[in-house]
């Protein structure tokens, strides 16, 4: 029975094998699998799966009958690059295809919480209501507050 | 071509929607509502239930009544004034407009006495409050809007 080793894990390997580890360790496992059998047989093992698995999915799309796609998915596929543009306006902007009234509505949707989040009601005021420049008095005490909630300002003063 | 035109006419209406209105004119609108605050009931103006929340998150007070509000157009250093209770006044001057805001110079006078002024940027369609003035076991309490016409 083939001893195992413990230097790397499985997952190390599998990540070595995609590439996916950082130079100096994929360098370190290239040299270890030189001089230890297990890892190197693992190696093997994996990439071929890995071989095997690419192989068949190649095999099945080349295998793949283009006769059973119906002819009205073919016209789909076979849309030019102006289609797509008149396509994509059509659906975003509601105005050049069918359903005109549902794509009417989405256009209204959008504008409504495009408006609603441009005045700050969806998302909350983005500053202060008012910027203080100076506040001059011989009152014994003057406050600027900001709520919280829509950033509203307040001067606060006290005449006593 | 009828399709570029509707596109076109489509991005036109939605520029104009977003866009920021230019500054044009000079006219500024001056809302100013004097409002007396106190804890003696919990009445509530209804024009005021946007302002009395905000207040409400700061301060300890309950009820909020309209004494008296007053709407203003005023051109820029022309100078605007309401009365308030307690022989007081409360004069301002837009002096600035810009993309955003109105530039306010505001003074709060008691028996022809400047007791208080500020000079203050209020964003377009937003407002100010000043606050803190004595007046019938309460205070006084005055929230300054502006918006370019």
């Amino acid at each position: 029975m083939e001893k195992k080793c413990d230097k790397y894990s499985f997952e190390d390997i599998n990540r070595y094998v995609d590439n996916e580890l950082p130079q100096a360790i994929h360098t370190e496992i290239d040299r270890h699998c030189e001089s230890c059998v297990p890892c190197y047989n693992l190696v093997a093992s994996i990439r071929s799966i890995d071989s095997v698995f690419n192989d068949h999915i190649e095999q099945q799309a080349m295998e793949f009958d283009q006769n059973i796609i119906p002819d009205r998915v073919k016209e789909k596929l076979a849309v030019t690059p102006k289609t797509v543009f008149g396509n994509i306006f059509g659906n975003t902007l509601g105005l050049f295809g069918k359903n005109i009234y549902l794509k009417l509505s989405g256009i209204t949707a959008i504008l409504i919480i495009g408006l609603a989040m441009f005045n700050g009601t969806v998302i909350g005021p983005s500053g202060p209501s008012a910027i203080v420049n100076y506040v001059d008095t011989e009152l014994p005490y003057v406050m600027i507050i900001e709520t919280q909630k829509q950033k509203h300002t307040i001067i606060w003063f006290s005449e006593a | 071509m009828v399709n570029t035109i509707k596109i076109s006419v489509v991005f036109l209406g939605i520029w104009l929607l977003f866009a920021q209105p230019a500054v044009a004119n000079d006219q500024v609108l001056t809302h100013i509502k004097v409002i007396h605050a106190s804890t003696s009931s919990n009445q509530i103006d209804a024009n005021l239930k946007n302002i009395s929340s905000e207040l409400q998150s700061v301060f300890k007070y309950t009820s909020y009544r309209l004494l008296n509000e007053k709407s203003m157009s005023l051109k820029i250093d022309q100078k605007g004034q309401v009365d308030l209770p307690g022989k007081r006044t409360l004069t301002l001057v837009p002096l600035k407009i810009d993309s955003k805001g109105i530039q306010y110079q505001i003074n709060i006078q008691k028996d022809k006495r400047e007791i208080f002024q500020t000079n203050a940027k209020i964003r377009n369609n937003r407002s100010l409050t000043i606050g803190g003035p004595q007046f019938k076991e309460g205070v006084l309490i005055f929230n300054i809007s502006g918006s370019v016409q």
